[in-house]
């Protein structure tokens, strides 16, 4: 019998804010242990929770995105149970009213457009991080992360295949991020997935018993995890044995899925109207802050690239496959005009490191606006472009380094006085006395041997195009 | 010094009769020497702390000695709760209320006893020693504001704070034979509060002087960003205490009244609606219905929230932590710690929000809370204030009660919170040796209305200058 898998996603986006959800300490990640929790973060008695804004105008902005209903209502709701990392014995998050809802998601797949339901996105509050194998008997806990906001977006169970159901989430991942409204990586937990998995007999009108994946932290893992799973039930079903409803983990060495907890074991969250906030109506300028923040679709910033730029169809469907590739080429037209050099560079060295380090743009360790530093550099003659490559490798190695600081840190600054250059040439001519003199009397070859003499004072940091200029002339003078 | 209102003492230590070090230092002797069991800790630095609030002698609360209850923090105090959870928990901030009235001068005494985590109406649910009513030993100064009720009626400060859920602040107030104030739901901040039901919990003053609690109100009655659910941005402070009433329509409870087992107090109510007709003010008998309604659906939504609020209590970070390990050690430190009444209702309040359950209790709460407040708000639309008993009697002996005797002696108080309104007690009498006490209700955010017809009428009768004899 042919099974057909029904796969439904969750995805926890961590949403690109400098505080948290409800407490004003910072949501910087990779800080001190600790270093991020206040009172209200470590549930002291007498602390209340207040709502960040500009969550609220994220979790708009990517509704909007989708052209989904925003709710009128803004409520929160209580979700409890016990855990050492959840430091109030409940979870503020948006039970009745979530914030978006009945939205869809235009996922470009090969077979074309297929429209994704979104069923709603909701926002709630992140918990601790628990480490158990920091200490032999202890558990170690870590505040930082409790409370920071998280975007829970849920899916129809839309998919019937493990290949759509994996570019949902790459194209998410990138959507998020194109938005701006998530700036983490999946390393490091900034965009969680979860996964909802049953099959089916086809032609069946009745969906199979629902396992949960929980907890999947990169797309390697999310296939893998999904192809297992339909094998597995694939299997069991084979075997005559029923599939359990349940929660089910991705064992990241073993690469299986194991159960975690059955239907019956499952927490009764007892979720209740969140007392300590205001049942509102959604406040309109969060909404009308929301609509402005939004970015121009793909297509209308391809147009509006394309009025000053060619771009060839190949490059347009990779702008359109990869959006932070596109939000990339727009900031560095910001920086520089020079269609040739953009051209090469982004499409070119950049995208080559790109697939070298087997990285996405929206991770890369280089960024739009210091990409467009660089090639403001080479374009204002202030770096050669074998230097260039130098810095871009280095930026590649160190993130977020300014190229103007690698410049420096390298000493690649190129040399462009033409002053300073004709003196070196002169020099460069009179310790050359018999080589100049062949010259001047027809053996044109040794032209060569000037410019490497001069490059080479330089330490290959001199203007060639300067050098030459200055040479040509500089070469023909008999007084030398 | 102790019947004076703050007022009078501003112009005692105007007039240098005695300066605010001697002034604090009686209270201190008298709280030293009090046998009720209402002060748990008396506070550290006090003399520094009089010294900075001398530098600013206008300042409103300047010679205000004041009390907090224990579950409202004071920075490096202990924040007990009277609960074996917190008994060694100091707080590392203030309250903003606590806060709002040392900016003013106030001078923090020490903090006050009351039922673990405001659950219960007789001081006696505490790991302290069982408080007492001053007026009678063997009774109870109700609670869960019991402590401050009865420091207040010994005279051990001006004002004391206390926070009323279902009525922790007025029934103890009318045991006591003193004032206190529930203010406006959102009009004082509950930052620094410990939460027992969110929705319901409001801190306030007491004081025997209702000019007293009025100017304790004022101060407190401020807004605060931290916390989200105060009233919007509407300043209702009073500067100057009103005490003509004339033309004020006062709407009576008389079935409310007329529903009282002790006959005697019957008498005292008439007497009180008397003096507000000699006051000016107009008087007509109202009906409240629903009144059955209230209890049940005050118990099923205090619970739920209550359940909610103390799961942060698991000894994890803080709080009291059992000897056991591993597994069991949620269990055990919430088992070891928590009193018999705090169980119960986090116990009922589990159950009103677990799963098959939740529509049938806590959600159906939640629409008769709006049909509670429904009907108050209609009856508030042709009367100024309701006038109305705040018990069904006066103190009773600690332990004579069952646990559903004990909730129906909440039965007027309730409806006041469900509602969110502003609810004033004061005393009007004594039987038998022990105040009577009865409740002014107003709409939302009149509180000072309220005030002044409490002014009113204590410039009028005296019951609120009667002190026992306790030492």
């Amino acid at each position: 019998m042919k099974y057909i898998p029904t796969i439904g996603l969750e995805a926890h986006v961590q949403l690109n804010l400098a505080s948290k959800m409800f407490s004003s300490s910072s949501s910087l990640a990779n800080q001190p242990v600790n270093e991020n929790a206040s009172f209200v973060d470590l549930a002291l008695p007498g602390m209340l929770p207040l709502i960040n804004e500009e969550a609220i105008i994220q979790a708009i902005m990517f509704g909007k995105w989708i052209n989904a209903n925003i709710n009128e209502m803004l409520t929160f709701d209580r979700k409890h149970y016990f855990y050492p990392d959840l430091p109030k014995g409940y979870q503020i998050t948006q039970d009745v009213n979530p914030i978006v809802f009945d939205g869809k998601f235009q996922l470009s797949t090969k077979e074309g457009i297929k429209e994704t339901s979104i069923v709603r996105a909701h926002l709630e509050e992140d918990a601790g991080k628990s480490t158990h194998d920091l200490f032999e008997d202890k558990t170690a806990i870590d505040f930082n992360r409790a409370g920071c906001a998280l975007l829970e977006i849920v899916t129809g169970p839309d998919f019937t295949n493990v290949e759509d159901a994996i570019e949902f989430g790459k194209q998410l991942f990138q959507t998020v991020h194109y938005l701006g409204i998530c700036a983490g990586s999946m390393k490091d937990g900034a965009f969680r997935m979860d996964l909802n998995v049953s099959i089916a007999p086809e032609n069946s009108d009745k969906l199979g018993s629902r396992v949960e994946i929980k907890n999947l932290n990169s797309f390697k893992n999310m296939q893998l995890a999904l192809k297992y799973e339909i094998e597995r039930q694939q299997k069991a079903l084979g075997n005559n044995e029923d599939i359990v409803q349940e929660t089910r983990l991705f064992d990241t060495k073993e690469l299986v899925t194991k159960s975690m907890r059955k239907k019956e074991d499952a927490a009764d969250y007892k979720y209740m109207n969140e007392p300590d906030l205001l049942d509102q109506k959604l406040p309109i300028h969060l909404l009308d802050l929301a609509v402005k923040r939004l970015p121009l679709s793909p297509k209308e910033k391809i147009d509006n690239i394309s009025s000053s730029f060619t771009l060839d169809e190949r490059q347009v469907n990779l702008l359109m496959q990869d959006l932070p590739l596109l939000d990339l080429l727009a900031n560095v037209i910001k920086k520089s005009k020079d269609k040739k050099l953009v051209n090469h560079w982004v499409f070119t060295e950049y995208l080559a490191r790109i697939n070298k380090f087997n990285s996405s743009v929206a991770t890369a360790p280089v960024n739009g606006n210091h990409l467009g530093e660089l090639i403001n550099l080479i374009e204002t003659d202030k770096l050669s472009a074998p230097s260039a490559k130098e810095v871009l490798d280095y930026m590649w190695s160190n993130e977020f380094k300014r190229p103007t600081d690698v410049v420096k840190l390298l000493d690649l600054s190129q040399v462009t006085d033409s002053k300073i250059i004709e003196g070196e040439i002169i020099q460069v001519i009179k310790d050359n006395k018999d080589k100049h003199t062949q010259y001047l009397n027809g053996m044109n070859k040794l032209y060569g041997f000037f410019v490497g003499q001069v490059m080479a004072k330089f330490k290959g940091k001199a203007n060639p195009v300067v050098v030459n200029k200055l040479l040509k002339d500089v070469i023909e003078r008999k007084d030398l | 010094m102790i019947d004076k209102s703050i007022l009078e003492i501003q112009k005692d230590l105007a007039d240098k009769k005695y300066s605010y070090l001697e002034l604090v230092n009686q209270q201190l002797a008298l709280i030293r020497q009090s046998s009720t069991n209402s002060v748990i800790h008396i506070e550290d630095n006090i003399i520094e702390k009089v010294k900075e609030a001398e530098k600013n002698v206008n300042s409103e609360a300047f010679g205000m000695t004041i009390l907090h209850k224990d579950n409202i923090a004071v920075k490096d105090q202990p924040l007990t709760c009277s609960s074996k959870m917190l008994q060694n928990f100091i707080s590392p901030y203030n309250a903003t209320l606590v806060q709002k009235l040392e900016d003013e001068g106030a001078i923090c005494l020490g903090k006050t006893n009351l039922d673990e985590f405001g659950m219960g109406s007789s001081t006696s649910f505490t790991i302290h020693n069982r408080a007492k009513n001053p007026w009678d030993k063997t009774k109870t100064p109700g609670g869960s504001s019991g402590g401050s009720a009865a420091a207040i009626a010994e005279g051990l400060a001006s004002v004391a704070t206390g926070t009323d859920t279902g009525g922790s602040i007025r029934q103890p107030a009318s045991f006591c034979g003193i004032s206190g104030l529930k203010p406006t739901y959102g009009t004082v901040s509950r930052y620094g509060v410990v939460a027992y039901a969110s929705s319901l919990d409001q801190a306030g003053p007491m004081a025997k002087h209702v000019s007293d609690v009025a100017l304790a109100y004022n101060i407190i009655a401020t807004k605060d960003s931290n916390d989200s659910k105060m009233a919007h941005a509407k300043d209702i402070t009073q500067k100057i205490l009103q005490d003509d009433i004339k033309g004020k329509t006062i709407g009576v409870a008389i079935e409310w009244i007329e529903s009282l087992q002790n006959p005697h107090l019957k008498n005292y109510y008439k007497e009180a609606i008397k003096t507000y007709k000699e006051l000016g003010a107009y008087v007509k008998n109202i009906q409240i219905t629903n009144l059955e309604a209230a209890l049940p659906c005050y118990y099923v939504i205090s619970a739920a929230e209550a359940a909610s609020n103390l799961a942060r209590f698991d000894g994890m970070r803080y709080g009291y932590r059992s000897s056991k390990e591993n597994k069991d050690i949620y269990k055990a430190n919430r088992s070891e710690s928590f009193g018999n009444e705090v169980k119960r209702r986090i116990l009922l309040g589990n159950f009103v929000l677990s799963s098959g359950s939740e529509n049938k209790y806590y959600q159906k709460a939640r629409k008769v809370r709006a049909l509670i407040q429904e009907n108050y708000l209609s009856i508030l639309k042709n009367v100024d204030a309701i006038l109305a008993p705040a018990t069904t009697g006066t103190a009773f002996e600690p332990g004579t009660q069952s646990v559903i005797e004990a909730y129906e002696n909440d039965k007027f108080t309730v409806g006041v919170n469900l509602s969110g309104l502003p609810s004033l007690a004061l005393p009007i009498g004594f039987d038998d040796g022990m105040p009577i006490g009865m409740q002014l209700i107003g709409k939302h955010m009149s509180d000072n209305l309220l005030l002044n017809l409490g002014h009113a009428f204590q410039k009028r009768t005296t019951w609120h200058k009667v002190s026992p004899v306790t030492l």
